[in-house]
């Protein structure tokens, strides 16, 4: 009861405009580059190609597995939910929950996780990160850069190809390919 | 209830993943090394934008924005305006705290060379530097070389020193480019830090050793800074253990010289999904210069000597933290630390031994536990001189606490209310119980506004405790029966701990995305303050002693405030801008000795910091500090206005050259003076140096 009386009380006060004089800024309504991130990430998963034998039966999973901030996973798996590539319904795993081994198809490293180590592998797993310069780094593939307040995609596609995978031609030709 | 929420969240998180220590999440910092901080609630803060990343609260927008966004083919997409993270909207702080938070990006643009110096960036903290190596610091006023009501704490460690209550600066020091930030607290913290965080708590906090990893080296040297050189390793063992190594050194010159190595190493060891283990250590050897007045009873009476003293020391620290399940932990740290201090006026040694454990849980959605017990051993041993003399030159003394806090969630993301006590049992004075409570309400995510009452003391010391100061000589004079007068500072043993009640208020906000307001207001009463009391003169043979003796007898009040902005002007431009206010007053009763009120006039009353830092381009960066200090009128210290500044150039990806010119616009001022031990007055000198450093 108390709290109730409590939350009633700042409701009346926030209406006689008390919360008003401390000059509450109107909320932005823009959208976040991470919001813009995870959609590239399932576009670039519909414009790459994975070798059959990687997924076990037609109905098994496409898996894009997150090596991230808790809140960019959760970002991840909101845009990922019900998605899906070349008829796979998309699962987004939280690689340090996850009980290793986990067939992933694209692991994605946020630039908070980024570290070398991440990149030593791996067959017929395309790997994408924001972390600044990640596309020169050794076997890093595509990096999603941030450039005159849009996104663009930079791609090491020498290391796609020995991993195995391949780029449709319509994305590769918007994409800044380094080697 | 949101914000413990996700706090708690993220703490299982943390525990669970590997090498990851410091995690910014709904604008919130968290640091291993400060799990007290954490825990209530009311210390978790921030003082810049930071590049961290949140989801917008409203969930069901979200899922409408990218359902959008998904439907646009990859052209379009490659041309929608986003809003840059370091712009992004975040809350503002919930802590009920006035805090500052120096980042290490902080350090490096200000071109400081000591963690002293940094401390000049918070506001309510007032640094003045004495001569070449010692400063007095303080927090709201109550400066002094011997200022000893604020508590420092590095990566958990006191060194908050039990001879004369207060921080020996001169040995204090890391390779500043590996601490991650220095959060300074103005106000007590004595409920959660103990005895002694009376005005301040100052936590240094360094990185992890998994936020340390490749090879870092810098050397440079100049006018002041005469040559310095640091070198850092960091590596893994495993997946899961990483450590570094690093070695310092320096030479710095004013009136006096001033040379430290030290050495040291940290390992982080994630020992299972819920354990984790950090072990770390320093040793440090060198010499600092002082002139300092020699009393003696025959001619000249008084003389300047110029004296080295030889300083040496080392710590480790162990702590194992154990997540239980979700929303519990506990976290145990157990330290020894061994310092020397062979000076000409007094040889100290001090062996501490230091164990606490805390224990987090939540009994509800709506409360939050935490409880905590320690034990420390101090063993000093003295060699005193004609001028210094403790009254046992060999103790050992006790210290136990317990503190127990609680959280009560009262409107989720709203309001909340903290209530917790310390209670302590210290060799000096007994039992002591230092409650606080605070509140804090935040009716939108940009505004926050708080409250505090808190309780602190600081105990007393062993140089108080009877210890004798022989501090000058008066020339003889007829007054005097043409005898010479030695002044002598007496310590009285059982005396009272200093008591301060302490009542704050603060607010924060958040401005067009881009200013960030912190504002806190105080009012100070303190009791039992240290006072001394001249003594009827003693005839001595050769000469008269006056003796001094100190008393606790004196009370006072103080009020203040504090602003820091932080404006982020332009993307390639950040502005930060403090300003700190305080006035004293200390009384004793009629017919009481009031030698000591004239200490209400140590601290400036206004001070003000505006700082600038400019990235030209990718490879150029400017950084400007302008600061002023009011007048000190107990020393006659008029007020000063200087600036610093900083020019890097970085040619290649990892080599990063700096010029950074200290004190420039004038060519020497004086800080402060020295209390107690008199000495000759010395001017800081404006310098210049240069700097390389190479990464990896």
């Amino acid at each position: 009861m108390a709290i109730l009386k409590i939350r009633q009380g700042i409701k009346a006060l926030s209406n006689i405009g008390l919360i008003a004089l401390l000059l509450l800024p109107m909320q932005a309504n823009g959208v976040l580059i991470e919001q813009v991130k995870t959609v590239f990430i399932v576009n670039i998963a519909k414009y790459t190609s994975w070798p059959d034998s990687d997924f076990s039966d037609k109905d098994s999973l496409f898996r894009i597995c997150v090596i991230a901030e808790p809140a960019m996973f959760k970002l991840i798996k909101i845009t990922t939910q019900g998605q899906t590539v070349n008829g796979r319904l998309i699962e987004a795993i939280d690689l340090s929950q996850a009980e290793p081994p986990v067939r992933c198809h694209i692991k994605f490293i946020s630039h908070a996780k980024y570290q070398p180590s991440l990149l030593k592998q791996t067959t017929s797993i395309l790997l994408i990160s924001d972390f600044e310069n990640f596309a020169r780094q050794p076997g890093a593939m595509i990096e999603l850069k941030e450039q005159d307040k849009r996104l663009k995609i930079v791609a090491n596609y020498d290391n796609v190809l020995k991993a195995g995978l391949s780029i449709r031609a319509a994305l590769l030709s918007l994409v800044e390919i380094v080697k | 209830m949101l914000f413990c929420k996700s706090r708690l969240d993220f703490l299982v998180t943390f525990l669970k993943k590997q090498r990851i220590l410091t995690v910014f999440m709904n604008g919130l910092i968290f640091h291993d090394n400060i799990v007290k901080a954490a825990l209530i609630g009311c210390f978790v803060i921030y003082s810049h934008p930071l590049k961290s990343f949140e989801l917008p609260d409203d969930i069901d927008q979200l899922n409408q924005q990218q359902s959008e966004l998904l439907k646009l083919d990859i052209n379009d997409l490659l041309n929608v305006q986003v809003t840059s993270v370091s712009k992004k909207k975040q809350k503002v702080s919930r802590s009920a705290a006035a805090v500052f938070v120096i980042t290490q990006r902080d350090i490096k643009q200000s071109g400081v060379t000591s963690i002293a110096d940094a401390l000049r960036m918070a506001p309510g903290i007032n640094v003045a530097r004495i001569d070449d190596n010692e400063w007095a610091i303080s927090s709201r006023g109550a400066n002094g070389r011997f200022a000893n009501k604020l508590l420092v704490l590095i990566d958990g460690r006191s060194v908050y020193t039990p001879f004369f209550s207060g921080v020996n600066w001169d040995v204090q020091d890391t390779i500043l480019e590996d601490i991650a930030r220095i959060e300074v607290i103005r106000g007590p913290g004595a409920s959660l830090w103990g005895s002694n965080a009376v005005n301040g708590v100052i936590n240094i906090i360094t990185k992890s050793a998994t936020e340390t990893q490749g090879t870092y080296l810098s050397a440079g040297g100049g006018t002041m800074e005469k040559v310095f050189g640091s070198a850092r390793h960091g590596g893994k063992i495993n997946e899961n253990a990483h450590y570094r190594l690093y070695a310092k050194y320096f030479e710095r010159e004013m009136d006096n010289n001033w040379r430290m190595g030290r050495g040291g190493g940290r390992l982080d060891w994630q020992l299972s999904k819920t354990d984790e283990l950090t072990i770390q250590g320093d040793i440090y050897e060198g010499e600092t210069g002082d002139t300092i007045n020699l009393p003696s009873v025959q001619s000249p009476y008084n003389q300047f000597i110029n004296t080295h003293t030889q300083q040496s020391g080392g710590n480790i620290l162990l702590r194992w933290k154990k997540q239980i399940e979700p929303g519990q932990f506990t976290a145990l740290q157990i330290y020894f630390d061994y310092t020397e201090k062979d000076a000409f006026e007094l040889r100290q040694e001090h062996s501490t031994f230091d164990v606490d454990f805390q224990h987090h849980f939540s009994l509800n959605s709506e409360h939050n536990l935490t409880w905590g017990a320690g034990y420390r051993f101090i063993s000093d041993d003295m060699r005193a001189t004609f001028m210094i003399t403790p009254e046992e030159l060999q103790k050992d003394v006790h210290h136990f606490n317990f503190f127990i806090q609680e959280e009560w969630r009262i409107i989720e993301n709203e309001l909340s209310f903290t209530i917790g006590s310390k209670f302590e049992h210290n060799y000096f004075s007994g039992f002591e119980i230092q409650p606080s409570a605070r509140i804090v309400w935040q009716p939108h995510q940009e505004h926050s506004v708080w409250a505090s009452v808190s309780r602190a003391v600081r105990t007393s010391s062993r140089a108080e405790q009877g210890g004798v100061i022989n501090q000058q000589t008066i020339p003889p004079s007829p007054a005097s029966m043409n005898l010479p007068v030695l002044v002598s500072l007496t310590g009285s043993i059982g005396s009272a701990s200093e008591e301060l009640l302490a009542y704050e208020i603060g607010y924060r906000a958040e401005y067009w995305d881009q200013l960030f307001v912190d504002l806190s207001a105080f009012y100070f009463d303190y009791d039992n303050l240290r006072n001394f009391h001249p003594g009827a003169p003693e005839f001595a043979g050769t000469h008269l002693s006056q003796p001094i003796y100190l008393q606790t007898d004196m009370n006072g009040e103080s009020y203040g405030a504090e602003l820091a902005l932080s404006w982020q002007a332009m993307d390639n431009l950040r502005l930060n801008a403090t300003y700190s206010f305080v006035q004293i007053q200390y009384h004793t009763e009629n017919g009481r000795s009031n030698v000591s009120e004239d200490e209400e006039n140590q601290t400036p009353h206004h001070q003000f910091n505006i700082r600038s830092s400019l990235k030209i381009n990718s490879s150029w960066d400017w950084d400007m500090w302008l600061r002023y200090a009011d007048t000190v009128e107990d020393f006659d210290i008029p007020s000063y206005l200087t600036m610093d500044a900083r020019l890097a150039w970085k040619p290649v990806k990892n080599i990063e050259l700096s010029v950074i010119g200290q004190n420039l616009l004038d060519g020497k001022h004086p800080e402060f003076s020295k209390n107690f031990l008199l000495s000759r007055r010395t001017q800081i000198e404006r310098g210049v140096y240069g700097k390389v450093e190479w990464r990896f």
